[in-house]
Formats: structure tokens, C-alpha cells, sequence
């Protein structure tokens, strides 16, 4: 939006006169702005003729983007959810799920998410998911006969399946997309939801083109085609008429990527001198025994294991930091995260092996650590008054992709 | 009386609020300039009570107010009964009745369930359609893994008329059998049958037999019983339902713990794979022992095929095989006889 008018000195009835002499045709984002301040000043002066109180708290901040703005505080991100209580809600809609054959499924994601938003407070507010099961339901049923249909072809006709298969993969972006926008638009905090307005054009040359060209140099340049994606996404979400602005370094993905590739190919190195070591000293004479492939087989998975939890812990703890520190929700808000790459290799490695060896049962726990974790890590400064943030885009997607996107929670992995 | 923050439509402005209920309405306290307001039940709608969460309650023109939860609210938004799904997850005994019943489900799923709507499912699937995937998979294996037959044609076209010979023998209810030969520098001694009735022998498999032809037909009795009992088809729809019900019952885990759910899926389907050449092998030892034969000749080929493997530990490699180990494999023949 250029040559934006900044109304939040207008009085009621200025902001009335203002509404009635805008051409509509030429200026539909301030049509709409003046339509919203109108219904809030309204709202909040139902039984009172005076200009509503709540649009002159704390008039500071009111400095162009861009300057260095001085938060008006800072506050931690909160997560009330505790273990048990979720434990509860999992198991039994678990056991609901399985018992009718996955389709109360789309009913227990819904509760979890909800669960875990409506448990995330930052500055006394708290998330809101506000998906419907029936929205989640009809999206799975599409995913099954997506994926089912790739299923099959591939198996009755493999030439098929290939084409297929293409097909999915040029459709990542779309799928990407549809699913993003809905997950935002499920998600609410204060009243006011978040949107996604990535385009089809860009999430092609993000998702396919630099992926592609990546696979080419030998991924020598997935660090960028990683910081693309992470740019992209960021980028096109916004909350309420105000959107994310972010200035990733692209030196800081190439220095972590190579880094996490670096400890991933350090740790099969050692792990394969230790695997042949062991392999020989249990075999007799030069027969491959039984024992030695128990030895490569689990020393196999543990390799897989330690380079998988470090290397990625490595690399997820750097670049979450790294994103917070230079991402600004325009004019509300900075992040930051302190996540240690020592505690969440921990973290991530604790984890696993308490599901593997609970079978699974300790799932919840997990889930609920690892929201504390990040909850605790996380820091929100505060910088604007964000009771100037105004519903803003609801009414610009058009009513198909409004359902598109209800009607793909492409929340499957389709491949 | 609780503390409630209310957000007025289109606007990310909060307000503290009173709310109350008495017993027809819900009373939100006055703020910043507004009176009073009371509401009906039916003027408003709320999201369905879960764990303490505060209630999520949209009033007329889509304002949200924020509650905390409390016994009287709880009453007045969803009746007296309650919310039913809230009821189970915060009564102990039902959490631990989920507990014992997650474990029982899946087992009843994954060993009844699932094979019984894989086999309605293999029904239905006409012999036109199998046919066409056997040729894309042989097709596919030629171009791959499979060479043309080393064996001398005159050999071949002796041993198809012997085992046609052998089918006529027991009777069967698929009509199509076909049986081919190829060389395979991959898989040595093997057989093996596509689901529209081709069975293919490898040219390792016959130079093993030798002279002992009875190997053979023990072999193709055991492929024949794959093709009868239509088990390339029930697989497919076990391996596909088993795919979906995996990623829709625990959907949300990530990353590793996927991959570890990975290795589960494969032993559940090994699992299947194991009971269909259970199936496969109690046919040929049935049909051997009805139309005169011995099933000492399947013990045979067994023990002939199990000295050109290479050994393997019994128990890790079992779950990861999609066979029955050699050992158990030979012992039921042998009991078979007494």
C-alpha cells in the first residue's frame, strides 16, 4: 500500500467524512481501513458520544518504520499447558481415533492445536486455533484419495505413478501455499488472524527452481536455497494489515549450513572407523558372522541417529536465533531467542529415546517440554501500541481461494 | 464474578472485563465507555471446553471475550451434562481405560481389521487390472534387475508342460497360469509369482533343483498358492491402509520419530508378507500331500534353498524379512507328514 494516510488521529466523524468522499474504485485498502476504524470507534463508543478512549493509550510509538523505535516493554512468551493435563487429552483422543479408523483424527488435531495455542500467552493474550474438524476432515478425505491414487497408479502402471509423482512435485508450491494460508488463517491472537499472501509465481521459483539448481551445484548453494524459503514464508505473513519484515543474512545460513554438513559427515567418519573396528574384532577369521551384522545394522541406525539430532539441532538452534534477531512484525514487534545449541541437541535427543522407549507413551511429555523450552527461550519486545493493529485482509481473498484454502488443510505429507 | 478480556471486532484492542452468569444470562461488566451488556445462550456461541484453557466465547458482531473457566460459566455454556469429549479426558478411569485400549485397538486393527478389508478389497479388483500391473512389473524388473533365460528353449518348453501338468493336477479356480524363466545375477535361486498367474522361475533356481524336479514342483505349489489366495493384491491394500491409519493415528510426531515409525510400518508389513508365505507355504504342502506327493519335497527345497543363503541372525532379521525364517519354515513340512 503506497501513500498511506495514517487515520489514527482522525475523531469519528471525521473518519465518517473521510469514508463518504473516498473513491472506492481507486482506493479499496483505505475504503476498507476507514470501514474498520469506523466499526472499532463505534464499538468502543457505543453508549458514549466522546472519541473512544482506546485509540490514545500511550501515543509514543507513532514513529516511521524504520527508525530504531524504543519498545515500550518487553515481555517473555508464557506456556501454561502442563503434562499431565495433556497426556489426558491425547490418550483419550488417540484411542477415539483408532477406534474409528482415523476419522475422529481430524476432531483430536483440532483439541491439540488448540490445546497448545490456546496455551501460548505473550503479554497476557493468548493464541487462538480456529479451525472446524469438518474443515480438517474434508481436506484429509482429499489428501487419501490423492495419495491413494498415486498409490495404486504407481503400482497398476509405474509410468503412471512417474507422472504422478511429477505432478505432486510441481505442485509442492501450490500445496505449500494452500497450506501455509490456512494455518494462518486459523491462527488468531487478540482477535485478529493471521494471513499468508505468498503467490504461486514466487513459491515455484522458491520451492522448485532453487532446489533444482541446488541439486545441480551439488548443493553447494542449499544454504541460500534455504534462506529463500525461510524469507519467502516469512515474508508473506502477516498479522492483521501489518506484515513480518525480515533482513536474513545470507552469510549466517552458508556459515551454519556448511558447519551442520561439516558435524553430519565428521560423525559418519567416526562412526564408520568404530563400526569397522567392531565388525572386525567380534567376526571370526574372514566370514561376515551374524554378529557383525547386528554390529552394522544398529550401529547403522545410531549413526543415522546422533548425525540427524546433532546436526540439525545445530543448525535449527543457530538460524531460529538468527531469524528472530532480524525479523520485525512492521512497527508491533521484535523477537528474540537465545536457544543454546548444546540444550536443544539435548532436548531433541532426550526426546526421542523417551518415545522409543516408552513406546510412544511419552509423547505428550515431549510435546509439552519442548513448547516450555521454546516458550522460555523466546522474548517479545513490545513496540508500538498494537491496539492500532486492524483486521486487514480478510476481505481481499477472493471467495474461491477462501475456500481452496478451507478446503486444503494439506496437513498430509503427500509424498 | 471472573476476570475476562474482551476484544472487540476487527481490532486488536483488549479491554478487562467482569463477566458473570446468573441463571438465563451472561453479564459483561461495563468498560472505556460501555454500559453493562447482558446475552442469552443462544446469542452467543463458544468453543467446546478443553482442559483449563479459559472459555473462548464470540458474542454478537464477532467479539471475542476471553474467560477464565469456572464451574457456573462451564454450566450456563454447555448444559448440565457437560461437554461429553471434555467428560472422558478429565475422568482418571477413563484415562486409564485410553491407556489399555490404545494398545488393544491397534492390535485388532492392524490384526483383523486391516487384513479383512485388504482381502474384500483384493476381491474387487478384476483380472484385467492385474494383468497389467504383472506386465509393467515384469516389464520392469527385465529392464532392471532380470536378463533373458540362459536355458536352452527346448528345456524350458519341457519344464512349462510339466508344471502345467502339475496345476491340472490340483484344482484350481484361477484360470491363467504362465510360466516364464529369466536370469538374475541379483537375486540367485529364487521363484517368484506376479498376481495375474505368471510365475517366474530364475535359472539359478533351476540349475539348484538338478535332476530333482519334485523341488520344483513343491516351489510352484507354493507360488500357485500365492496367485489362488490373490495375496500381491491384499499386500497392496495392506500397505496402503497401513501408510494412511499410521500417518492419521500419529500424524504429529516429527522428523526422527517419523523414521522410527518408518521401521515400525516395515515390520508391520513384513508381518503381513510373513502371514501370506505361512498361507502360501500350507497350500503346497496341502496339495502336495493330497494328489500324492511328499511333503518332504517342500522340507527339500527349503533346506536346498536355505544352503545357498547366507546365514543370517534369526531374531533381528526376522522382523526386518519378508519371510518366515528357513528353519520353522522346513520343521512344519517335516511335521506335516505325521
Amino acid at each position: 500500500m503506497e501513500n498511506e494516510i495514517d487515520y489514527s488521529g482522525y475523531t469519528l466523524s471525521e473518519l465518517k467524512e473521510a469514508r463518504s468522499t473516498i473513491d472506492e474504485q481507486a482506493w479499496p485498502d483505505r475504503a476498507l481501513i476507514l470501514d474498520q476504524l469506523i466499526a472499532a470507534k463505534e464499538f468502543a463508543s457505543m453508549s458514549s458520544p466522546e472519541p473512544a478512549a482506546g485509540a490514545q493509550q500511550q501515543g509514543g510509538a507513532q514513529d516511521d518504520a524504520g527508525q530504531a523505535v524504543q519498545p515500550l516493554r518487553t515481555v517473555p512468551v508464557k506456556f501454561h499447558g502442563t503434562t499431565g493435563e495433556f497426556f489426558s487429552i491425547w490418550i483419550v483422543n488417540l484411542a477415539l481415533t483408532i477406534a474409528t479408523l482415523g476419522i475422529y483424527s481430524a476432531w483430536a488435531k483440532v483439541r491439540t492445536n488448540r490445546y497448545f495455542y490456546g496455551n501460548t500467552d505473550i503479554d497476557g493474550h493468548r493464541f487462538a486455533y480456529l479451525a472446524e474438524p469438518l474443515q480438517i476432515l474434508k481436506g484429509r478425505a482429499i489428501a487419501v484419495v490423492l495419495f491413494g491414487g498415486y498409490f495404486l497408479a504407481s503400482y497398476f502402471n509405474p509410468l503412471a505413478g512417474v507422472i504422478v509423482a511429477i505432478c505432486l512435485g510441481l505442485l509442492t508450491p501450490v500445496l505449500v501455499i494452500l497450506s501455509y494460508r490456512f494455518k494462518m488463517r486459523m491462527t488468531s491472537y487478540r482477535n485478529v488472524r493471521f494471513n499468508f499472501k505468498g503467490r504461486f509465481g514466487r513459491a515455484f521459483v522458491v520451492f522448485v527452481l532453487w532446489p533444482v539448481a541446488s541439486l545441480f551445484t551439488l548443493y553447494l548453494i542449499l544454504p541460500l536455497a534455504l534462506k529463500k524459503i525461510d524469507q519467502f514464508l516469512l515474508e508473506s505473513t502477516g498479522y492483521g494489515d501489518k506484515s513480518f519484515k525480515t533482513r536474513l543474512n545470507t552469510g549466517e545460513y552458508f556459515g551454519t549450513g556448511i558447519a551442520a554438513g561439516a558435524i553430519a559427515f565428521g560423525i559418519f567418519m567416526i562412526g564408520g572407523i568404530f563400526m569397522a573396528v567392531g565388525i572386525f574384532s567380534t567376526s571370526s577369521g574372514e566370514e561376515f558372522s551374524s554378529s557383525g551384522s547386528l554390529v552394522f545394522t544398529f550401529g547403522t541406525f545410531a549413526m543415522y541417529f546422533l548425525a540427524y539430532v546433532i546436526a540439525s539441532g545445530f543448525y535449527s538452534a543457530r538460524i531460529r536465533n538468527h531469524l528472530f534477531a532480524v525479523t520485525e512484525l512492521d512497527g508491533i514487534a521484535r523477537f528474540s531467542s537465545d536457544v543454546g545449541v548444546g540444550e536443544l541437541i539435548s532436548l531433541r535427543g532426550t526426546n526421542i529415546l523417551a518415545i522409543i522407549f516408552t513406546l510412544g507413551f511419552a509423547f505428550p511429555w515431549t510435546k509439552v517440554r519442548t513448547a516450555n523450552f521454546y516458550a522460555e527461550r523466546t522474548q517479545v519486545a513490545v513496540l508500538s501500541d498494537v491496539n492500532k493493529v486492524m483486521e486487514g485482509y480478510t476481505s481481499d481473498v477472493g471467495a474461491a481461494g477462501e475456500e481452496a484454502a478451507g478446503l486444503f488443510d494439506v496437513d498430509i505429507a503427500l509424498g | 464474578m471472573a476476570k475476562g478480556q474482551l476484544y472487540p471486532r476487527a481490532g486488536a484492542a483488549a479491554y478487562q472485563v467482569d463477566c458473570d452468569v446468573n441463571s438465563e444470562a451472561l453479564i459483561v461488566g461495563s468498560f472505556e465507555g460501555n454500559s453493562e451488556q447482558t446475552y442469552l445462550r443462544s446469542e452467543v456461541t463458544c468453543k467446546p471446553k478443553l482442559g483449563r484453557l479459559p472459555r473462548e466465547i464470540t458474542l454478537p458482531g464477532n467479539v471475542l471475550l476471553v474467560c477464565d473457566s469456572s464451574e457456573s460459566l462451564d454450566a450456563w455454556l454447555d448444559g448440565k451434562g457437560g461437554d461429553a469429549i471434555n467428560k472422558l479426558e478429565s475422568k482418571r478411569h477413563w484415562v486409564i481405560a485410553s491407556v489399555v485400549m490404545v494398545p488393544v485397538l491397534l492390535y485388532l486393527v492392524f490384526a483383523f481389521i486391516m487384513p479383512w478389508i485388504a482381502v474384500r478389497f483384493a476381491d474387487v479388483i478384476p483380472q484385467e487390472a492385474k494383468f497389467v500391473a504383472s506386465q509393467h512389473t515384469l516389464s520392469a524388473m527385465d529392464a532392471t534387475i532380470l536378463e533373458p533365460s540362459g536355458l536352452p528353449v527346448t528345456q524350458q518348453s519341457s519344464l512349462q508342460a510339466h508344471f502345467h501338468k502339475v496345476i491340472n493336477d490340483i484344482g484350481v479356480s484361477h484360470d491363467y497360469f504362465d510360466i516364464q524363466f529369466r536370469k538374475s545375477s541379483f537375486t540367485g535361486p529364487n521363484a517368484f509369482a506376479l498376481p495375474d498367474g505368471t510365475i517366474v522361475y530364475t535359472d539359478d533356481m533351476i540349475t539348484l533343483a538338478g535332476e530333482d524336479l519334485a523341488i520344483l514342483d513343491a516351489i510352484l505349489l507354493h507360488e500357485v498358492g500365492h496367485v489362488e489366495q490373490n495375496h500381491s493384491m491384499q499386500m497392496i491394500a495392506e500397505s496402503l491402509f497401513t501408510t494412511l491409519a499410521v500417518s492419521y493415528f500419529f500424524g504429529d510426531l516429527t522428523g526422527a520419530i517419523e523414521a522410527f515409525f518408518g521401521v515400525g510400518s516395515t515390520v508391520l508389513h513384513n508381518k503381513f508378507s510373513q502371514a501370506h508365505e505361512r498361507a502360501a507355504d500350507d497350500f503346497a504342502l496341502h496339495q502336495l500331500s493330497v494328489t500324492g506327493r511328499n511333503p518332504e519335497d517342500f522340507a527339500r527345497a527349503m533346506e536346498k534353498l536355505s544352503e545357498s543363503l547366507p546365514e543370517a541372525s534369526e531374531t533381528v532379521e526376522n522382523w526386518l524379512s519378508t519371510h518366515p525364517v528357513m528353519k520353522e519354515r522346513i520343521e512344519k513340512a517335516r511335521a506335516f507328514n505325521q
